[in-house]
């Protein structure tokens, strides 16, 4: 520890009184002050120095013992210095020893030794003709508790003290009608008069923690108080100790606005799609992530890495990052270290996962009885006999399994995890090491994780006052994942009917359905490994050229390489009719490059004077982006385990590759400007340049503005007093998107791999495959959001936000006729969406009177999204999806079913007969009933609306939007409670409103060789008309149909996160030099509540199968311990 | 204030590095720029083979359409054209046309193009030809299969996308335009490296069958005529070997679609075909049945020699090349129907592989071979009233190939045939002759023989279970889906609805 003696006084040059100063840390740390006021005072210092000065005398005092100091700062530094030769002495001892023949005194009050010149304590008078007078009292807060090192001044004049660890105070005031400012930070400051007072007792309250909160921004920070736009910070340590593997999956409902889908649970590609504020766009809507001011991915960072994130979603505050911006903006911060002491921490927790949900499926006697209807109904004969069923029933014969191949695919798996974080510094460097190494286990056959990162962040300061902040980051990961070489053959073999064996009398693989035995190869060595590795980079300079203005400068690399294998192994399987298929083995060897160079220059100037305050930026930015891939293929290598290029039949080989490269370009700046913290102000502007589009149409400027009144600091608000934070708030702005999926849309290019081969030799081939258009320029987001921040009986904190999106110019690519040429159309400035919605977040904290700490947040939004306007083109059809417009970005597109064709519909021989058999009869359809262009109708049959009337249901005519895959509505709540040493956190987050479209397998009866599921035991027969499951059918022509029998209500709700921590008693750790040691359990994805019959109700966009790989539950037990 | 200075001087030197080339100025990299690219001959051939590329159609299933093929899986997209159930959005009305325009832009931008590059004039020629005889092929097809199509004949600005359908006659005078200056300009044949390339004789054929399928008699006639003249081809002794890797390109292909394994394979699903992988091609009783015996009678016939148990005796050499059935070798297994899972019991035995990968097929599959073009003389003859010996003389060409050896039409039949009679004769020797080729679909269309579209039969697959005794092998006939012709749809397949939506100035087929 260090006296801040020679700091302090710089903050109060004009000090002539006594400027009291003691240690920083007692007077920041409550939670120091409980430890120091719970152990025993040592009493005895040990001092061993020959000409020491009196204030390292001092300094030695306090780091022994749990005294500290009051001094006059002017006569310490004047003294001269001493030597001392004590041993295990008294401080009374010591002190009287050094202030041995100086002019000065001691006396202690409590724990705090007041020093001053010895005249000045024996006689006040005699130095200062002015006639002091004492008054003394005890500061707490609401609930009675003493509050140490709160400041005491007295109003209009530098004198002032601290409290004592007791929150005692003792202060000399010119005269007995003075008024002093009692401030203490995290609590609202208060004037108190003394006016026939000689012990005062003040009870300070909490200050709402957001007032003093401070968030990242862009390009800088901003007092939360502040803030004109629709920001949210995420404190990482707020989210407990949850084994999040992505830090995208981190978002996931903390954020109100904010949609994170975490699509799967496949350890290495756990990460969630993000989007803000709805999808904004027809093109990639993924937010811009800026990690430490470098764009990159939210999974490159270890989450345990990540200091915060602050969440920039309405045009003002993501403005400044104009073009790339349109869908949002995500700052990153990692950790740094502080001029604190050295502090080293290591986080680790232990796992198990299972699947969260798997879908209900047959048996193989329900299977094959079933399948045999099936077969009837669709004109066939049984398949299988009764012999057969009694087999399956019987289960000895192993050709007649019921296996259930979820289980045979999906296993508990094991995860690990662990991290060191070493920080710290001096006053000229800080530093921050960590250190992370993930292991995870996937519950698919197969998939494996393990992930290590590092990551250094330094900040040295340099010259005169610290001028000059030089800074690197360095980080690097790399991560291996391994599947099996082809993942989705894995997940759709793990939907087989259970009547597949797995392997024949004599232990062979048995081919499922005469093809192949997927899980066999994997088990034989199917094998894809994929190697990532990263570097990433940033250099800067910050360079105070005047008080008020700065430069900066930073410099930033990224390097990934993706190295993927993907081996298929020879593998024999064994046919059921005989003989045997063999595959023979290949490798795929694929190599991508990425590198991405930042230059960022910044100028600042912050100027405050009276009531004003301006704050300006301009800056430059240039971005370049590099990427290629090579990839080469043989086949027929001659075993398993050897798995090289080389070793393969150079025969066989064929190799490819692909290069691409992109520039942007910005000018930028910021306007602030506010009003004595009441009326704010800003204005930004970006001018953006990017290399995707044709000369000429390559720039674009996108100017935003933002202002906010904070009607609490209002003096018509001070009577108010349940009010103590109150702020009204708009924006608007535009933003740019040039974000498609190509580099050189502008540029019309001949393709090539368009290759013919003649005479057995490949004759390579070029050809246009994809019409450009030079005339594209940026897409632009309009955004206009109104909020309002207020802190409510000082419990309470409140945002609300609504906000309209507008996007146009949208680069879509209209389809165009086929007779142009077949070609992939070109981009053109033509879609329109609108994104429109309102976000709540609420919070309430409490500390109750027995140590019982209660926090409670929850968030709420509800989004609409619409596509409005497709140039004429809607529907654009996308197999189950299509823009629509007046309908939800790629909403479920098909037949809506009205119900089911039953025997009433229907007439058939003899005038309907009731004494044929249903089996015998030939329906026809009765007039006036709705028929189906795509088949003959029969009982059972699903039945479709007919949308135009026309009395046909045609695919032409009567196909509309049947749901969508955004939510109306994402919620989540989270609950901190804190006991002593206990801690528990419920995490809930759910969506309602939601849609998945889930065909082929399970889903649809029989597809493939998959089982189907089990709610199929309720279809249609003659017996039961009573159902809204349509009768079984082995005819493609009625099963493949896209209507709105496949859609599912993918609502859930999810208690996401369950922990319960406990650490330990400071008391107990101290004798072990540990700083804190927290040991806790969480369950992860605990329970969710949800009508959805497939897998876990979360899976991808776009998802139309039953193949997601599932979601995991996780149990960790973990320990977080501070050294 | 020194060191104040340094650090400006090093700023303001890295931002002026950082500026000094443009950023925004990036060309692609693995593409080249149309603008540029065409030069000189090797840039002519890279986009000529370009428009070959296109032209790549999953052949075998448009048997599945017809009589001689079911297939049971919608996803291989063939199943509501074979349920006479196809509508405007049927994936396989949309996959032609997209092939042929794609096929077509592709030539038309070499044709625009090609008349800059330095090279040989009259390389330069048989380059154009190869491009317009590739042209006209796909204009002669979509007016088989769509009736009136739009005409395009060069590469149409964003502006101009709408275009019109022309009518039937105007775009088939184009293909045989096309034709006609490939045919001026291509060479016999071509040295190994460029064989696969349309010749002479290819741009005839194809000019024959466009003339045929439009009922030109008299010009297909001609046509056919002056390719059997050219003196290149003649039929290829082995008719099973005929579609093997081992013998592409024989002296009986005229023009085939070229394959190369793991570089240029079959396009997806080309395994449906492989023995392997999915019991889904169906061979239609009908089919099987329709093979004379040896004896050169159809089964139905008393002195045929059929005998239904033991049905594949002494039959016409082709069907046990065409088929696998069952009981039948193929490859290392001895095919059983009912351990099989294949709903009529039979498999086709043409174009599928044996052992190797089914998903890189590199098999080539000929378009257009010389029996066809004798088959298409014969019956140009006969619609335009010849049937001199002529006629005979072509069909027994086909009928006496070395190892198929069936009896002569005149030995059989008996000469003075009338016209009707030796139609029939025709048509049957073209459904045996070139089942599972792709042809038999478009001879029931252009035909317009109600009388092939029916249900679907195929053997009761649980009665063959084991060949070695009777009661486990038996041959028993059973109805396996309905098939029946729609009217109202005609024969004409739909104006893809994708390609309505996107141009509002075409319009529909009658029916859909």
């Amino acid at each position: 520890m260090k006296l801040n003696h020679k700091v302090m006084p710089t903050a109060w040059p004009d000090c002539t009184s006594i400027i009291l100063t003691m240690k920083l840390t007692a007077i920041f740390l409550i939670a120091a002050f409980i430890q120091v006021s719970a152990k025993s005072f040592s009493q005895q210092v040990t001092i061993r120095q020959k000409n020491i000065s009196i204030e390292k005398v001092l300094q030695l005092i306090e780091d022994q013992s749990s005294y500290h100091f009051l001094f006059k700062i002017n006569d310490l530094s004047s003294s001269r210095n001493v030597s001392l030769e004590l041993t295990n002495a008294s401080v009374e001892q010591v002190l009287d020893q050094c202030f041995k023949n100086t002019p000065f005194t001691y006396k202690i009050i409590n724990r705090t030794i007041l020093v001053k010149k010895a005249i000045d304590l024996t006689d006040p008078g005699a130095s200062n003709s002015e006639v002091l007078q004492k008054i003394q009292g005890v500061v707490t807060d609401e609930k009675g508790i003493p509050l140490p090192g709160v400041t005491i001044k007295v109003k209009g004049t530098t004198t002032g003290t601290v409290t004592d660890v007791n929150g005692k105070f003792l202060l000399e005031i010119p005269d007995a009608n003075s008024t002093l400012i009692i401030s203490f930070v995290g609590f609202t400051s208060q004037e108190v008069s003394t006016r026939g007072q000689d012990i005062l007792t003040i009870h300070l309250r909490e200050a709402p923690k957001d007032l003093s909160e401070v968030v990242v921004v862009g390009y800088g920070t901003e007092k939360k108080v502040n803030l004109t736009g629709a920001v949210n910070t995420v404190n990482m340590e707020d989210l407990g100790s949850r084994p999040l593997t992505s830090s995208s999956a981190a978002l996931q409902g903390q954020v109100p606005g904010v949609y994170a889908l975490q699509a799967s649970g496949k350890a290495g590609g756990d990460g969630a799609t993000i989007n803000i504020r709805g999808v904004g766009t027809l093109n990639n809507s993924d937010p811009l992530v800026l990690i430490d001011g470098l764009p990159g991915s939210m999974d490159d960072v270890n989450p345990a890495d990540i200091q915060s994130f602050s969440v920039l979603k309405d045009a003002a505050s993501s403005a400044i990052y104009g073009s790339r911006a349109a869908n949002g903006v995500i700052i990153v911060t990692t950790k740094r270290g502080s001029n604190k002491k050295v502090k080293l921490s290591y986080d680790t927790y232990w796992g198990v996962q299972d699947p969260t949900a798997l879908p209900k499926t047959m048996n193989s006697v329900q299977y094959a009885t079933l399948y045999n209807e099936a077969a009837i109904n669709t004109g066939q004969q049984a398949k299988y006999s009764a012999s057969d069923i009694a087999k399956y029933a019987n289960g000895s014969d192993i050709l007649y399994p019921n296996t259930n191949y979820l289980k045979v695919f999906y296993n508990k798996a094991n995860m690990q995890n662990h991290h060191l974080n070493l920080s710290g510094g001096t006053d000229n460097l800080n530093y921050a090491f960590m250190l992370g190494y993930l292991d995870q286990d996937g519950i698919l056959v197969g998939n494996t994780y393990n992930r290590y990162t590092f990551r250094s962040n330094l900040d040295a300061y340099f010259l005169k006052d610290n001028r000059l902040k030089l800074s690197a980051n360095i980080f690097g990961s790399r991560g291996t994942t391994q599947t099996s070489s082809n993942e989705w053959q894995a997940k759709w073999y793990a939907n087989n009917a259970p009547i597949w064996p797995l392997k024949n009398a004599a232990g062979e693989y048995v081919a499922v359905n005469g093809e192949n035995n997927y899980y066999g190869e994997i088990m034989t060595g199917s094998l894809s490994t994929n190697l990532k590795s990263q570097i990433n980079t940033i250099f800067g300079a910050n360079y105070r050229i005047l008080n008020g203005l700065t430069a900066e400068l930073s410099y930033g690399y990224s390097w990934t390489q993706n190295h993927g294998k993907s081996f298929n192994p020879n593998f024999t399987t064994a046919k059921l009719g005989g003989g045997y298929n063999v595959n023979v083995a290949n490798l795929t060897d694929q190599n991508a490059q990425d590198s991405q160079t930042q230059l960022t220059a910044l100028l600042r100037y912050v100027k405050n004077f009276k009531k004003h305050n301006i704050n300006l930026l301009a800056g430059y930015s240039q971005e370049e982006f590099d990427s290629n891939w090579v990839s080469a293929y043989r086949s027929g290598f001659v075993n398993n385990t050897q798995q090289e290029i080389a070793l393969g039949d150079a025969s066989t080989q064929t190799n490819s590759s692909s290069a691409s490269a992109l520039g942007l370009e910005s000018y930028f700046g910021r306007l602030g400007y506010s009003y004595a913290d009441k009326y704010l102000f800003e204005a930004n502007v970006r001018r953006d340049g990017s290399s995707r589009f044709a000369k000429g149409k390559q720039w674009g400027a996108f100017p935003s503005f933002s202002a906010g009144w904070r009607l609490g600091q209002e003096d018509f608000m001070k009577g108010v007093s349940w009010v103590s934070n109150l702020k009204i708030r708009g924006s608007w702005g535009k933003l740019g998107n040039q974000n498609i999926n190509s580099r050189y849309a502008a540029s019309q290019v001949l393709s090539s791999g368009q290759n013919y081969s003649l005479g057995g030799t490949l004759a390579p081939g070029v050809a246009v495959t994809s019409l450009a258009n030079a005339n594209t320029t940026w897409e632009t987001t309009t955004q206009t959001n109104i909020g309002i921040d207020a802190s409510l009986f000082h419990n309470f904190t409140i945002t609300a936000d609504y906000f309209w999106k507008y996007t146009d110019n949208i680069l879509l690519q209209v389809p165009i006729p086929i007779t142009m040429g077949a070609y992939a159309p070109p981009y053109q400035n033509v879609g329109k969406v609108k994104n429109q919605g309102i976000e709540f977040m609420a919070s309430y904290k409490k500390a109750f009177d027995n140590q019982m700490k209660l926090n409670v947040t929850m968030n709420i939004s509800h989004i609409t999204n619409k596509v409005t306007d497709l140039y004429g083109t809607s529907p654009i059809i996308n197999g189950v999806k299509a823009l629509v417009e007046g309908s939800a970005v790629n909403a479920f597109y098909g037949y809506k079913v009205s119900g089911l064709y039953q025997i009433s519909d229907f007439t058939w021989q003899n005038n309907s007969d009731p004494g044929i058999t249903p089996a015998s009869r030939q329906y026809v359809l009765k007039p006036g009933v709705v028929s189906v262009d795509n088949y003959s109708a029969l009982p059972g049959d699903l039945k479709f609306a007919d949308l135009n009337g026309d009395g046909k249901v045609t695919m032409d005519k009567d196909r509309t939007v049947i749901g969508k895959q955004f939510p109306d509505i994402a919620y989540s709540a989270q609950v901190n409670l804190a006991w002593k040493g206990f801690d528990f956190t419920l995490f809930l987050q759910g969506v309602q409103g939601i849609n998945g479209y889930q065909s082929l397998e399970i889903f649809e009866e029989f597809s493939g060789f998959s089982n189907t599921g089990i709610w199929w035991l309720n279809r249609w027969t003659p017996d039961h008309t009573n159902t809204n499951i349509p009768r079984l059918t082995l005819d493609d022509a009625r099963r493949t149909i896209a209507s709105s029998y496949y859609m599912e209500n993918a609502s859930y709700l999810r208690v996401k996160s369950i922990e319960l921590g406990y650490t330990l008693p400071a008391k107990l750790l101290q004798r072990m030099k540990i700083g804190n040691f927290r040991i806790y359990g969480n369950v992860q994805n605990a329970f969710t509540f949800t009508k959805f019959k497939g897998y876990d109700p979360e899976q991808p966009v776009g998802e139309t199968r039953a193949e997601a790989y599932p979601q995991t539950r996780i149990f960790t037990i973990g320990a977080n311990v501070n050294f | 204030m020194k060191i104040k200075n340094i650090i400006g001087a090093v700023l303001i030197l890295m931002m002026m590095s950082a500026c000094k080339k443009n950023i925004l100025d990036k060309t692609p990299l693995d593409q080249f720029d149309t603008q540029t690219f065409f030069t000189g001959p090797t840039q002519a051939k890279l986009a000529l083979m370009g428009i070959y590329s296109a032209y790549n159609d999953n052949w075998y299933q448009y048997d599945f359409m017809s009589d001689n093929n079911y297939c049971q899986d919608s996803w291989q997209g063939s199943l509501d054209f074979s349920a006479w159930q196809q509508n405007s959005s049927s994936w396989r009305a949309t996959n032609k046309w997209t092939i042929a325009y794609q096929t077509i832009a592709r030539a038309n931008t070499f044709l625009e193009n090609i008349g800059t590059v330095t090279m040989d004039a009259s390389l330069k020629n048989a380059m154009r030809g190869e491009a317009r005889m590739l042209r006209g092929v796909m204009y002669a097809d979509l007016v088989h299969f769509y009736g009136d199509v739009p005409l395009v004949l060069k590469t149409l600005p964003l502006s101009e996308a709408a275009v019109s359908r022309t009518a039937k006659q105007t775009v088939l005078d184009s293909a045989l335009a096309d034709f006609d200056y490939a045919a001026s300009v291509l060479p016999n044949s071509y040295s190994s490296t460029d064989v696969g390339r349309a010749t002479k004789g290819a741009a005839l054929s194809f000019k024959t069958r466009a003339l045929l399928y439009n009922k030109n008699w008299a010009e297909a006639a001609a046509a056919a005529k002056q390719v059997i003249d050219l003196g290149v081809y003649s039929l290829f002794p082995d008719y099973g070997g005929l579609f093997t890797e081992a013998n592409e390109n024989n002296s009986e292909v005229i023009f085939d679609i070229q394959y190369l394994e793991n570089s240029r394979s079959q396009p997806w699903p080309s395994f449906t075909l492989s023995f392997v992988v999915w019991p889904t091609p169906g061979v239609t009783a009908d089919i099987i049945d329709a093979y004379y015996t040896q004896s050169g009678l159809p089964i139905s016939s008393s002195a045929s020699g059929y005998n239904s148990q033991q049905p594949f005796i002494s039959r016409d050499p082709r069907l046990a090349a065409t088929f696998v059935l069952p009981g039948s070798q193929f490859g290392s297994v001895i095919y059983i129907p009912a351990s099989d899972g294949q709903l009529t019991g039979a498999r086709p035995r043409k174009y599928a592989n044996i052992g190797s990968d089914p998903y890189n097929v590199g098999l080539n599959f000929i378009l257009m071979r010389y029996a066809d073009i004798l088959l298409m003389r014969a019956e140009a003859l006969i619609e335009s009233g010849n049937t001199s010996q002529e006629v005979y003389d072509l069909i027994d060409q086909v009928r006496q190939r070395t190892s198929v050896n069936m009896p002569k039409v005149e030995t059989v039949e008996g000469t003075g045939l009338s016209q009707a009679q030796l139609r029939a004769v025709v048509r049957h020797e073209r459904r045996v002759e070139f089942a599972m080729e792709a042809t038999r679909y478009s001879d029931m269309r252009r035909w317009e023989d109600v009388s092939t579209v029916h249900d679907v039969y195929g053997y009761v697959i649980a009665k063959l279970s084991n060949p070695a005794s009777a009661a486990t092998w038996q041959f028993e006939r059973e109805k396996k889906t309905t098939r029946v012709f729609d009217a109202s749809k005609g024969w004409l397949w739909p104006i893809p609805q994708v390609e309505l939506q996107n141009n509002k100035n075409l319009t529909q087929n009658p029916g859909y």
